[in-house]
């Protein structure tokens, strides 16, 4: 099939940094030329960081099946890690930044070890109801610990968070995780879903891939707690109560379990939508669950199902289109 | 090649299992038949480790495999083709066979690919298509091909006839037959206890979690007593 040259990976690998490339200069130019105003500027971190956060709970509650209620307390392990480590060490922004970056997520992945061992170790959904506890212990711990500052919050952390750094992180995530889903461990994480039994009987060690995906899923939600500490440059165990994790969970219900590009365009709109609708700030999570009850009734497996975008495909189906040629025939698509 | 000794399985209270044993020697086909709720399954599960026993002894090749771990079996060559076929049904066709052979090395998956697609060639005309997408039949026979995968030297089979045709079912038996000539022993699980019997070396008959009977198939499609309650007179 000579038109799928694009079929190649390499090439794949260079097509996708290009326009990952072309994308960051676009919006640098767009904040230099004031055409998104400073104001609009900084809305793309908490974009950003919620990207990170979809995502990784994606992998566990779409591709893995186990549904973690406690994202945000491994998002406030990884944030308290990352910012105690930059108040700790004086070292260049550029580097310290993203070395509290990966102490933030190695520290909540440790907890996700620490958690998700004794949970997934069972067959059925005991993953829940553990982390739905861990994310209040935890934020109760962080409340009566002196060197996080207790209720007074953790305050004088390095504003060191920007557009760059975040768009960075987005990238890392994207890239660990589709590349993790993509492989023969990915598949493997996904008959887990399927049929755990049967993955079993086929010879899959279910629970160390359980765990590894869980704790994957919360590294990358350490890593968004630290881009989250360095944004705001003060810490406070209140916000990563339990209405976090359900906010999180929102955008990947609505996205789609087990899209990954479901769970970026519903992190993006979700996030840019109270911004824009600030004039109602108290109808917000009425306006929220409306949202969710709406999608749920009318596309249960959320916006975008299981689709996956793909630039590569994309650009094959149009090469093939202009050349007057109708697409192929070609596997179905996965989902319903 | 396989020993169960006086194996004793509860669901809670309520003792499903009792004292069995039974053995299966190499080359073989042997079959576990008995009404609803007798047992079958659950042995079965109990041998794979997805249930465990309250005493009794099963090995594996002469070693103690009574409180290993399902996955492991599969590398020891132990395969459990669980009831209700089980294919990973979002997963296309292909995939289904690379997970079947995951304790294998990509090299050998492909050849034993080969060999299960030339085996099964309804499965290879669908080798990408979304697995839950095949019909009840084909997706018995992606059950069994993914079970192939792993090499295994004894397939357990439960219940491959479940819900198929009757065309169909002949096709699965002919097809356990070909595997057994192959050099794969078969421990097979069979509501449908005519043709388990016709295909089998021996035969073992449950009846509320005990061993009734046993004998060479051919003897007890001729017996008496299983004719009236497992043949239908």
């Amino acid at each position: 099939m000579a038109t799928r040259l694009l079929k190649k990976t390499s090439f794949r690998y260079a097509l996708n940094a290009t326009a990952a490339a072309g994308l960051y200069i676009v919006l640098m130019a767009l904040i230099d030329a004031k055409v998104l105003n400073r104001y609009q500027a900084l809305m793309l971190i908490p974009i950003g960081f919620n990207i990170i956060l979809a995502v990784s709970l994606n992998l566990s509650a779409g591709f893995l099946g186990q549904l973690p209620l406690g994202h945000a307390g491994f998002m406030s392990v990884g944030a308290y890690a990352a910012a105690l480590f930059s108040m700790a060490v004086n070292l260049p922004t550029n580097v310290e930044l993203p070395l509290a970056l990966v102490v933030g997520g190695l520290t909540a992945a440790v907890f996700g070890v620490v958690i998700g061992l004794p949970a997934l170790r069972l067959r059925g959904d005991y993953l829940a109801i553990i982390t739905l506890g861990f994310g209040e212990i935890i934020r109760v711990i962080i409340l009566n610990l002196k060197f996080t500052g207790g209720a007074y919050g953790l305050k004088g952390i390095g504003r060191q968070t920007t557009v760059t750094w975040v768009y960075i992180s987005v990238l890392v995530t994207l890239f660990v995780i589709s590349t993790l889903i993509k492989s023969r461990h990915g598949r493997a994480i996904l008959s887990i879903r399927e049929d755990e039994i049967a993955a079993e009987a086929s010879g899959i060690p279910t629970t160390y891939y359980k765990v590894l995906a869980f704790t994957v899923s919360a590294g990358f939600a350490g890593v968004a707690g630290g881009l989250y500490a360095h944004y705001l440059s003060i810490l406070d165990p209140s916000s990563f109560g339990f209405m976090r994790s359900a906010e999180i969970l929102v955008i990947v219900v609505l996205g789609g379990l087990g899209s990954l590009f479901g769970s970026v365009a519903a992190a993006t709109v979700l996030t840019i939508l109270p911004e824009l609708l600030r004039g109602f700030a108290e109808y917000r999570m009425v306006i929220y669950s409306l949202l969710l009850v709406v999608v749920m009734i009318f596309k249960p497996s959320g916006l975008c199902g299981r689709y996956e975008f793909s630039l590569g495909d994309a650009l094959d189906k149009f090469s093939m289109l202009m050349r007057g040629r109708l697409p192929q025939k070609q596997a179905p698509a996965k989902g319903k | 090649m396989l020993k169960v000794e006086n194996l004793n399985v509860y669901y809670g209270a309520i003792h499903a299992v009792k004292n069995v044993s039974f053995e299966v020697a190499q080359g073989e086909i042997v079959t576990l038949i008995g009404a609803n709720g007798a047992g079958k399954s659950t042995i079965l599960k109990t041998v794979s480790g997805l249930l465990r026993s309250k005493g009794g002894r099963i090995s594996f090749m002469g070693e103690d495999i009574s409180s290993t771990e399902t996955y492991k079996l599969t590398q020891k060559g132990l395969s459990h083709v669980p009831e209700g076929r089980r294919i990973f049904q979002q997963l296309i066709v292909e995939e289904n066979l690379e997970m079947g052979g995951y304790i294998q090395g990509k090299e050998k998956n492909r050849r034993t690919m080969g060999d299960v697609y030339q085996r099964f060639p309804r499965v290879k005309e669908r080798k990408r298509q979304i697995a839950g997408t095949l019909s009840g039949g084909e997706q018995q026979m992606l059950a069994l091909g993914r079970s192939m995968m792993s090499l295994p030297r004894l397939v357990m089979m439960d219940e491959p006839s479940m819900g198929l045709a009757p065309v169909l079912v002949q096709q699965i038996f002919d097809i356990i037959k070909e595997l057994n000539k192959a050099g794969v022993t078969i421990l097979l699980v069979e509501q449908n206890a005519r043709m388990a019997l016709s295909v089998a070396h021996r035969g073992y008959v449950l009846e509320t979690g005990r061993i009734a009977l046993e004998a060479d198939a051919k003897k007890l499609l001729n017996n008496d007593e299983v004719k009236k309650a497992y043949l239908g007179g």
